[in-house]
């Protein structure tokens, strides 16, 4: 009989892995993603990425479908995915004479 | 230095014109490729709520355009939206641009963009290196207004 040796072993869930994060028409990818970090040090390391001079909680990751990623997960929990592309955009733009 | 398009300029007043009907605000964003991003060839209108002194795009619309640009190459170089009387940059427009990188404008029409609009009239502003919003000479900033 034929031995697999690959069959039984588990699935491998690699400890970091690398993002697509495009902002404004410009995608660029962020490596070295741990699985067990925060999406916050996610989204602060992507805002550097690009030099958005924002207030970090008014920009957010969004996934392909609009969802956003929420903040306080972590990369495994939020269920990002090694290539995955996000869009980093704020959250609600808006403007006009009222202050 | 931003250079607009033959006619952008024209067609970014009729949007304003035809969309605020001189009653309410409204924005285009003004785009251009990656290749050439002192070239902007487009002024996109967002499906947005407005009123007379406010405006905001619609969240899926806003993550539809997102998705575009990645998809086409495309990129938001200004922001340009109306004021009912005189222009100038608000706390709102300081705090909620749509894009917030240094060298990122904004220019605000006033007047609703009514007829008889003056380029002295406008008001343009800039995010600087330290990601402060700075108001800018237009003539320095931006080329190509045709009407």
């Amino acid at each position: 009989m034929e031995d697999h040796p690959q069959k039984n072993q588990p699935p491998h869930h690699p400890s970091q892995i690398a993002l697509n994060i495009a902002y404004n028409g410009v995608t660029k990818t962020l490596d070295h993603v741990e699985m067990h970090a925060q999406v916050q040090s996610v989204l602060a390391r992507a805002l550097a990425l690009f030099n958005v001079t924002d207030r970090p909680h008014a920009q957010g990751l969004f996934r392909e479908d609009g969802t956003e990623v929420p903040v306080n997960q972590s990369v495994q929990d939020a269920a990002l995915l090694d290539g995955q592309l996000l869009y980093l955009r704020a959250r609600t733009p808006q403007g006009g004479a009222h202050c | 230095m931003l250079r607009l398009r033959r006619g952008l300029w024209s067609s970014t007043l009729e949007q304003f014109r035809a969309c605020g009907a001189g009653r309410r605000e409204c924005v285009v964003y003004w785009t251009a490729s990656l290749d050439h991003p002192d070239d902007v060839d487009g002024a996109v209108h967002p499906q947005h709520t407005a009123t007379p002194s406010h405006y905001e795009p619609q969240q899926r619309w806003l993550h539809e355009f997102f998705v575009s640009l990645a998809r086409t190459q495309r990129t938001v170089r200004a922001q340009v939206h109306t004021h009912r009387m005189r222009a100038f940059h608000s706390h709102t427009d300081d705090r909620y641009p749509i894009v917030h990188t240094p060298g990122f404008l904004s220019l605000v029409v006033p007047n609703f963009a009514r007829i008889g609009l003056r380029i002295s009239g406008l008001y343009l502003a800039r995010i600087n290196q330290d990601g402060q919003w700075c108001e800018a000479a237009i003539p320095d900033s931006i080329c190509g207004f045709d009407a």
